[in-house]
């Protein structure tokens, strides 16, 4: 016997993501959840959340394993060779190794298209206002302009380019004028999603995150946040 | 002008929280946000003069106010000496200041799922 396909009462539909997500919203202010609780957007995009929160779901954080039961242990980047190389493993224990010529980036900015729906775009709109007041009018209009906009630490001279959907570049000045890519910093608070560049807030208040903690903790911004290598696909350069 | 706490959220961009002294309730309230955040490892920073951030380090929950490092740049503009008078106390070599919740403005982000 098959189990019923459960179907929706009459006069009911689906709701769409925006209305999951507004719903979702008002349930985290009735529970007093201060950051929020991220909208999951199905298999595709599982997602990782930050191990203290509320409703960090195991399954959610779980490795996924592909349909054909192989799954991905260690991953590098071949820079002479351009290439992407993931070892991968599946149920029994037999290993294989892949190559992704190029690397995944469409995959990355299509995802990112993906998961535009958990976000609201008030929330976003709300996020610009705030940074435009933390970075004034000219690196405002930089940001809205081509999407990035830098700082310098007083602290420690490293010059910070903010990208709107990726890792910040930190950069240090050589001897003749020149910059160097020390690395890049992804740092997603509460969650983000695997395969989209983004995370579960909007891409500006990702922003806000790191322009926040470099001001007021570089230290902890370098700790908490991963750094990936200029030529990593993370990196997003 | 009241405190204010600004917490970067994932539906509303951000949820802000007006701390006014006046209102007992909602500075109780305040105050049990502010610890609950703390004890959920969120990253508390006050803004001082010149939008200078410190980080919060702890939370005074009797006087109702945040304890930030006094070897950065101490916020000076959100206080009101005359309510609020900043405290200095000894911590072996460093010193700490005292931020009163009503009278400082306040960025939260939430805790890291790395990237």
């Amino acid at each position: 016997m098959t189990e019923e396909e459960p179907t929706m009462p009459p006069g009911m539909r689906t709701p769409t993501y925006k209305e999951l997500v507004a719903k979702v919203r008002t349930v985290a202010r009735e529970r007093e959840e201060w950051a929020g609780i991220p909208t999951p957007m199905g298999d595709l995009f599982p997602m990782t959340i930050e191990p203290r929160h509320p409703y960090r779901i195991d399954e959610i954080n779980k490795p996924q394993d592909r349909e054909d039961g192989w799954r991905t242990v260690n991953y590098w980047v071949d820079k002479r060779l351009g290439l992407e190389i993931l070892i991968q493993k599946n149920r029994e224990g037999r290993a294989r190794v892949a190559y992704i010529p190029g690397g995944s980036k469409v995959d990355m900015l299509l995802g990112s298209l993906g998961i535009m729906d958990a976000w609201l775009e008030a929330a976003e709109n709300r996020a610009q206002t705030k940074l435009w007041n933390m970075i004034g009018h000219h690196r405002f209009t930089q940001y809205r302009m081509i999407g990035l906009f830098p700082e310098t630490s007083k602290r420690s001279g490293v010059i910070y380019i903010f990208r709107r959907l990726r890792p910040t570049i930190a950069l240090k000045g050589q001897e003749g004028g020149f910059l160097k890519i020390l690395c890049t910093l992804c740092l997603h608070p509460i969650g983000y999603y695997h395969g989209a560049w983004g995370g579960v807030m909007v891409p500006t208040d990702e922003v806000i995150a790191h322009l926040t903690m470099m001001r007021g903790d570089e230290h902890k911004f370098w700790a908490n946040a991963n750094q990936h290598s200029a030529n990593a696909v993370q990196s997003g350069i | 002008m009241p405190g204010k706490l600004e917490i970067l959220n994932v539906g509303d961009g951000h949820t802000e929280i007006v701390v006014d002294r006046s209102n007992p309730i909602e500075l109780e309230r305040a105050s049990r946000i502010i610890e609950d955040m703390l004890k959920r490892g969120y990253a508390l920073f006050v803004h001082g003069k010149g939008d200078v951030l410190t980080r919060v380090k702890r939370f005074d929950k009797k006087h109702k106010a945040y304890i930030v490092g006094a070897e950065a740049t101490v916020p000076a503009e959100p206080l009101e000496p005359k309510n609020s008078p900043v405290v200095t106390m000894k911590r072996g070599k460093f010193k700490e200041a005292s931020v009163p919740i009503e009278s400082a403005k306040v960025t939260v982000v939430g805790r890291s799922a790395g990237g």
